[in-house]
Parts: structure tokens; C-alpha cells; sequence
């Protein structure tokens, strides 16, 4: 009996709430729980139900979804043990409309009926088990609180060839649709050739014969913990929508239906008043700034690139591995040539790594002649850098020249992105959770998470025009850090994230409308090559479907385009392309030189710049000199004391 | 054992004064660089408004019948920028184009009918465009020189820049026509 209840696994999951978490007040009594910080502030602050904590311990999952009532944060248990409904699932092949029942069959003629009057969830996801909307409808969805009409939002909902789930939250029991296998009779007239036109009919019907049901369209790779990228092959994708159905169904039963602040969708004429549970389109590797609740003010696109985030089990040296990231970042790292950078660089710590585990003088002075000869290179790359931030002059963005160029202005957001830690908007962040372990009456800081945003590209602007930045592999030197602590009480950050005792959390940012410097290879985004090559191949794509103008180049009249008279279409096709003057200019980019070398983002004015690269140049050519010297003397040393290491 | 440090420390300083140097001369022929490269990028804009000139000429042709001698001027200025070998030359007949230009613009105000036409106001949008944008480029031309100027008197670039034979350079300047005070009359 006792095996039983320890295989079972408890799940906390937590819902959206419209809640300012910023208000809340830490209290003296509550201690640190193991929650995962950043899952708390994805779900809470997103609009999905999500599991922030799982254990065994059905006491302590208990404590930590009080500890977040308590908070005003929605939470719900869900027990491996409630999951057994996944056992029986029904693939339902037709639907019926009663008096006051609803009516799914399956190919035996078996049936599963729902009262009309019954909470019902509704799950959905396409045949490779990701999307099921187009961006469109997840930027309406993410206006939900605004006037967003149901038929508005269905009229983007795109299954293409998937399934849908129906289950209730009032008794254990749930149908699946396969949308390429159902009998769409039932539609009459309105049925359409089209399987994803009669399937959205279907979800429409099915909306609209539920009072206010719950829809969640967040099933992918990662949507529970459990839930992996293998799960998503056909073989197992109905099996793992089912389960996910159940496990959601659970929570919203549990009690997050009641307690979450999930978004509502009006009704107008067909369709029906509905519950959103996030924002379809959203699966998977979610973005932790995109989530945020500023999400519904804003139109700005997703970013095009994932955050990153490592949570690294062992430290070196005490170091957290992030440091060498920060230093890549900004320190011009990848300046340095290959052979120094991914070899003697790397190198050099772990001599002095093995020389501080053994004792060993040898491994020691090996360890300070490599790092010597790095920092020695790296001093020149650093100089250099300052050099070419003396010498390129400040252009305007209006006349901006192609090539090397520097300019200054204030950066605003291109696609969405918010600090994760304190809720800016921002251009950039970096972020990394430490927290101080006590173990055997000695307390030590570990690097529990650290990560960024990625270079997601924004606008920069002056008083004459814009331009984009690709901060992809520049350094970038500044940015404002802010420190957040649970110190000996938890608490909440600004933008949500759930501060455990002795945690802290150090956050990095480049705020949206900050004064930016940068220095970069400014070219068109797109290549003049490529746009005609884009448009002959539309060109020649619409020749083909036009057969008066294929009439033309029919030279014999034989009623046949043969090879050679297509090779003569479709020269003309391209020298029409040619002749056409471009109209229109294409968009710049700020990036990093193609050949490699200086690409620069600051958020410190010129001057400043210079001088902290001045200062850099000369604290590692200080450090080459000073570790080079003590390389000689710890060998000069060895051979005078035994005439040999 | 300290003689060996002490030689090593040395030799790494002489390495890095060597390294140094080179950087030195290598950034002085970057921004020497830097201003042919300002130069071009004005020239670029420059000839992009001469391929503007006959379109706009041949807009105005339609409605100005009776302002030959403003038309001409535009041509005979293009014609000249178009003949001028040595950037003194390319100045002053860029200078030449800018007024006659504004003349055009500020006849064009008495035809309505021109001001009308789309393709003119299109094309005076565009010559307008260019004119801020070549105004700015000049500015990073002379930014460019000046960075240069100041990099060779300089200590210690002066050093490598006196035996390398870098000399200044010129910045560029308005024609003395466009720094003429303008005369205003009110009609009363």
C-alpha cells in the first residue's frame, strides 16, 4: 500500500490572475518551498495553467499551493492517481444535438452523451501536435479582455487535419475527435470540402452547445512537464493530447476554474461565450517575457529567437558558468582567434583548476603561461575596439552610409519582449538566480538558472530616421542591473517571479527608449539579388496559371509549351524583372561585420565607452604581464629546487 | 630566477610596445581610409539627385513654357558637375546645382498646375530627401576628417604619423554664395 502512494506524483498547478503581484507584502512565516521561480511568473502572468512544482510529497505540494493562495496566486493539485480516465478513451466518429443532450458516437455505435447545461473543457491541437491558430488569432486572443468577438477569433482558429477534445469538469469522463476521420453529415449545407472548414464548424457547434466552456489550445511539446518532443510522434500524439486533456480537465475541476482570472471571448451571433486558457498558437518552449500580462496592451510581434536559460548542477571554482557568457558577450571574446578562444583559453582554467585540486606548481605555472598568452591577445582586441570606437564618426541614421558605421539613439522594441524579473519592457536581458546553501554549518552561493533573451533584434532612433539592430554575437557593454532578494522571507518581484528564502535574483537590462550606442556593419536587409530573384519566381508562377499569356510563346501552335518554349517564357519573364526600375527602399540592418570583427552595443555615451575599453585593455595586458612573470618565477622556482619538474 | 622573470617581463613589455605601434599605424590608415570612404558615400548621393535633374526638368518643361532661362540654368549647372575633374570643380558645381534648384522650387510656387502634378511633387520630395541626406554626409566627411586631423597631431600617433609621411587633410566647406546673408523684404 505504501509502494502505491509513493510512485504517485503530485503537480501544482497555478492559473492566471489579473491580480498586481507587485502589492503583495512578504510574511515572516512562510519559508522557502522548492518552487520553480520562473514557472510560477510563465503561468501566473501568462494566461495557461501550468505545473510549477511536483513531488512526491503530498504534504509539502500541499504547503506551497497554500503558501500561494495566500499570495492571491491560483493553484490547484493534481494527483497521478486522478489520471485514470486516460485508460478509457473514446474516439468519437459522430456528433448528435438533443432535447438537452449532446451526443458523441464512436464506429460501433457506442455513445457518450454530455447535458447541455454541463462545464465542459475543450481541447485542441493540430495532426503534429503544435499550432492551431495562425499569429493573427493569438494576437486577437491576447486582446481578450478587450472586445474580441468568438466568431472574430474562430474565424482565425486553423486545426488543419487535427484533434479536438471534449471533457467534463463536472464528471470523469471526455471524447476525442480525430478531425480527418468524423462524420461531418450533421452540417448539411454548410459542409465543406475543405476538412479544416467543416472542423472549425464542428469546434463552433461544440462551443456554442456549452454554457461558457473552457478551451485550451497549449497542448505541444513541453505543455506538462511530462510531455516531451518523442510524445508528439502519430503513433503516440492521441494517447498524450488525451492525457494532457485529462491533467487539464483535473486542475480546472480542482479548483482553478473557479479561482484563475481566465480570459473570456465574447459572444456575437454564432459561436458562443467561451474561456481561453492562454493563447493558442503558444506550445512548448514558451518565451518567459511574452507571457507577461503586458502582453494585451501591446501589437508587437513575438520574438524570433527562444530565450536561453542553463541551470548548471556543478560550479567551477565557484564560478558560475554564465560568466564565461558574459564575458564573450562583453569583453570581446569573440574577437580572439579560434585556437585561443576554444582551446587556450578553456585550457588555462582547467591547468589552474588541476593545479588548485593538486597542489601541483607545474600545472600551476602551465595554467598562468596560457592564461598570459590570452589576456595578452585579448588586451589588443580591446584596444582595438576602442580604437574603432574613436575613429568610425557618428552617422545619422537618416543618411545612414552602407559599411562600418556608428551611430547613437534611443532604442525601442521591435518584437515583444519584457524583463522577466522586474516587467520592463526592454531590448535586452540577462538574468541569474542565486541562491545560498547551507550545508555542514557552512553556507555557500550556487547558480541555481541563468540566461537571456537572446538577440532579438529592435529599433534604434534619432531625430532623423530609424533603424533595425540585430544584436546577434555583438558585445554588449552596460546595461542596468537590479538585484532582488527573498533574503530570510520569500516575496514576489515586480514582474511576478516568486522570490524563495535565501534566493536572490541579479537582472541585467537594456530598457525600451534608453540612449544606445552602437557601432556595426550597416546593410539592406535584403539583398537586390534576392528581391528579383523572389520576384521571377512569383512571376513564373503566375505564368503558368495564366493561358493567354502561355499563348504568346507557343511558337508553333501546337497548343503545347514544349522545353524550349518555356526556356524562352521564362528568359522573358526575367528580363521583364530586370528591366523594372526597384521601387520602394529596402530596410537596414545594424549587424555584425560579415567578416567578423567590431560590433558594439552600449547603453554609456562615447567617451565613456572608450575610457572602459581603455581601462579593460589595460587590466588584462596588466594581468598578461603579471601572470607571465609568476608562470617564470613558479618554474624558475621548480628547476632550482630539484633541477626538474 | 629573478633575472629570468625580470627578461620575460621585458620582453613582453617590448611586445606589446611593438603590437601597440602597429596598432597605431594600422587605425591612422583606417581613418585616412574613413575620409575617402565619406567622400565616395557623398558622391554616391550626389550623382544620385544628377539622374533626378533631367526627370525634373522634363516635368517642369509642360507647364513653365514661359521660364526657359530657370530650366537652363538647372541643365547648364548639371552639365557642369557632370564636366568637373577636381573636387574644388565638384564643389562649386554642386553648389551651382543647390541654387538653381532653389530657384526652380521657389517658381514652381507660381503654377499651380505643376504643384498639382504628382510625378513633380514626387520628384521634389525626392531631390528635397537627397539634399538633407548629401547635407549629412557632408557632416560625417568632415567628422571623418577631423578624427583624422586630431589622431595625427596627437601624442603618440604624431610620432608614427610625422615618420609615415600622414599629412592633414581639408575639410570641406560651403561655397562662399551660400554664406551670404539673406535679404528679406516685407510688401507692406
Amino acid at each position: 500500500m505504501e509502494k502505491v502512494e509513493k510512485k504517485e506524483v503530485f503537480s501544482l498547478v497555478v492559473g492566471p490572475c489579473e491580480r498586481e503581484l507587485s502589492s503583495l507584502s512578504p510574511r515572516a512565516e512562510e519559508g522557502g518551498t522548492g518552487i520553480d521561480l520562473f514557472a510560477v511568473k510563465q503561468a501566473v502572468n501568462g494566461g495557461s495553467l501550468k505545473v510549477v512544482f511536483q513531488s512526491r510529497e503530498k504534504e509539502r505540494v500541499r504547503d506551497a499551493r497554500k503558501l500561494l493562495e495566500e499570495k492571491g496566486i491560483p493553484a490547484a493539485v493534481v494527483s497521478t492517481g486522478e489520471m485514470k480516465e486516460v485508460r478509457f478513451l473514446f474516439p468519437a466518429f459522430s456528433w448528435k444535438e438533443g432535447g438537452k443532450e449532446i451526443l458523441f458516437s464512436d464506429r460501433t455505435g457506442k455513445n457518450v452523451s454530455f447535458r447541455k447545461d454541463e462545464k465542459v473543457l475543450v481541447t485542441l491541437t493540430s495532426k503534429d501536435g503544435m499550432f492551431v491558430s495562425r499569429k493573427k488569432a493569438a494576437r486577437l486572443l491576447s486582446a481578450a479582455g478587450e472586445e474580441v468577438s468568438a466568431g472574430e477569433v474562430l474565424s482565425h482558429v486553423f486545426i488543419e487535419g487535427g484533434f479536438i477534445g471534449v471533457f467534463s469538469l463536472d464528471e470523469p469522463k471526455g471524447i476525442v475527435v480525430d478531425t480527418n476521420r468524423f462524420d461531418y453529415s450533421f452540417l448539411g449545407e454548410q459542409r465543406s470540402l475543405s476538412r479544416n472548414v467543416n472542423a472549425r464548424a464542428l469546434f463552433r457547434k461544440i462551443i456554442a452547445s456549452f454554457p461558457a466552456p473552457v478551451v485550451d489550445a497549449n497542448f505541444g511539446p513541453g505543455a506538462l512537464p511530462s510531455i516531451g518532443d518523442g510524445d508528439l510522434k502519430p503513433e503516440k500524439i492521441l494517447r498524450t493530447f488525451a492525457y494532457y486533456s485529462v491533467f487539464i480537465s483535473r486542475a480546472l475541476r480542482n479548483g482553478l476554474l473557479e479561482k484563475s482570472d481566465l480570459p473570456r471571448v465574447k459572444t456575437e451571433g454564432e459561436g458562443g461565450e467561451f474561456y481561453w486558457v492562454g493563447k493558442p498558437g503558444r506550445a512548448g518552449k514558451q518565451r518567459v517575457a511574452g507571457e507577461s500580462g503586458e502582453a494585451s496592451s501591446t501589437s508587437l510581434s513575438p520574438p524570433p529567437v527562444p530565450p536561453r536559460s542553463f541551470r548548471p548542477r556543478r560550479i567551477f571554482l565557484g564560478l558560475r558558468p554564465g560568466i564565461f557568457d558574459d564575458f564573450k558577450r562583453g569583453w570581446g571574446l569573440e574577437g580572439l582567434p579560434f585556437i585561443l578562444r576554444v582551446v587556450l583559453g578553456p585550457l588555462s582554467l582547467v591547468f589552474i583548476f588541476l593545479a588548485y585540486a593538486s597542489r601541483s606548481p607545474v600545472l600551476l605555472a602551465a595554467g598562468l603561461a596560457s592564461f598570459s598568452v590570452v589576456s595578452f591577445a585579448l588586451s589588443f582586441i580591446l584596444l582595438k575596439q576602442k580604437r574603432e570606437v574613436e575613429n568610425v564618426p557618428t552617422a545619422k541614421l537618416r543618411s545612414l552610409p552602407m559599411g562600418l558605421v556608428e551611430v547613437t539613439g534611443r532604442c525601442r522594441r521591435k518584437h515583444f519582449l519584457v524583463s522577466p524579473v522586474s516587467s520592463i519592457p526592454c531590448v535586452y536581458y540577462s538574468y541569474v538566480i542565486l541562491e545560498r546553501v547551507y550545508r555542514t554549518g557552512k553556507s555557500r552561493v550556487v547558480v541555481r538558472e541563468w540566461g537571456d533573451s537572446g538577440p532579438v533584434p529592435f529599433i534604434l532612433e534619432d531625430e532623423t530616421g530609424r533603424v533595425t539592430v540585430d544584436p546577434k554575437n555583438a558585445s554588449i557593454i552596460g546595461g542596468r542591473t537590479q538585484t532582488f532578494s527573498g533574503r530570510e522571507k520569500p516575496s514576489i518581484s515586480p514582474g511576478g517571479v516568486f522570490l524563495g528564502e535565501n534566493v536572490t535574483v541579479k537582472e541585467n537590462i537594456i530598457p525600451e527608449g534608453e540612449q544606445l550606442y552602437v557601432l556595426g556593419y550597416a546593410s539592406p536587409a535584403r539583398s537586390l539579388a534576392e528581391d528579383r530573384e523572389k520576384k521571377i519566381r512569383e512571376r513564373i508562377k503566375n505564368l503558368k496559371k495564366n493561358a493567354d499569356k502561355l499563348k504568346e510563346f507557343d511558337e508553333d501552335g501546337d497548343g503545347q509549351i514544349d522545353s524550349f518554349e518555356w526556356e524562352k517564357a521564362r528568359r522573358a519573364v526575367e528580363m521583364e524583372v530586370l528591366l523594372e526600375k526597384d521601387s520602394g527602399e529596402s530596410e537596414i540592418v545594424i549587424t555584425r561585420p560579415p567578416e567578423g570583427g567590431v560590433f558594439i552595443i552600449s547603453d554609456r555615451s562615447e567617451r565613456g565607452l572608450v575610457r572602459k575599453l581603455a581601462f579593460r585593455s589595460a587590466l588584462t595586458f596588466g594581468l598578461s604581464i603579471a601572470s607571465a612573470a609568476l608562470a617564470v618565477f613558479l618554474i624558475t622556482g621548480i628547476f632550482a629546487r630539484g633541477g626538474g619538474p | 630566477m629573478t633575472g629570468a622573470v625580470v627578461i620575460v617581463v621585458l620582453g613582453l613589455l617590448i611586445l606589446g610596445c611593438i603590437f601597440y605601434g602597429v596598432s597605431i599605424y594600422n587605425g591612422l590608415v583606417t581613418v585616412k581610409n574613413n575620409i575617402d570612404k565619406s567622400w565616395s558615400n557623398v558622391e554616391v548621393l550626389l550623382k544620385q539627385r544628377h539622374d533626378e535633374l533631367p526627370k525634373l526638368v522634363k516635368v517642369c518643361e509642360r507647364y513653365m513654357k514661359h521660364e526657359r532661362e530657370t530650366l537652363e540654368r538647372v541643365i547648364r549647372a548639371r552639365n557642369f558637375s557632370e564636366s568637373a575633374s577636381t573636387p574644388e570643380e565638384r564643389g562649386k558645381a554642386d553648389g551651382m546645382v543647390a541654387e538653381a534648384l532653389k530657384s526652380l522650387f521657389a517658381v514652381a510656387e507660381r503654377y499651380p498646375e505643376l504643384k498639382a502634378d504628382e510625378q513633380f511633387s514626387h520628384l521634389q520630395e525626392r531631390i528635397s530627401r537627397l539634399e538633407n541626406e548629401i547635407a549629412d554626409r557632408r557632416e560625417l566627411y568632415n567628422e571623418s576628417v577631423n578624427i583624422y586631423n586630431i589622431r595625427i597631431e596627437r601624442i603618440p600617433d604624431v610620432f608614427i604619423a610625422r615618420a609615415m609621411g600622414f599629412e592633414k587633410r581639408p575639410l570641406w566647406h560651403a561655397p562662399a554664395s551660400d554664406l551670404k546673408d539673406v535679404e528679406i523684404t516685407f510688401s507692406s
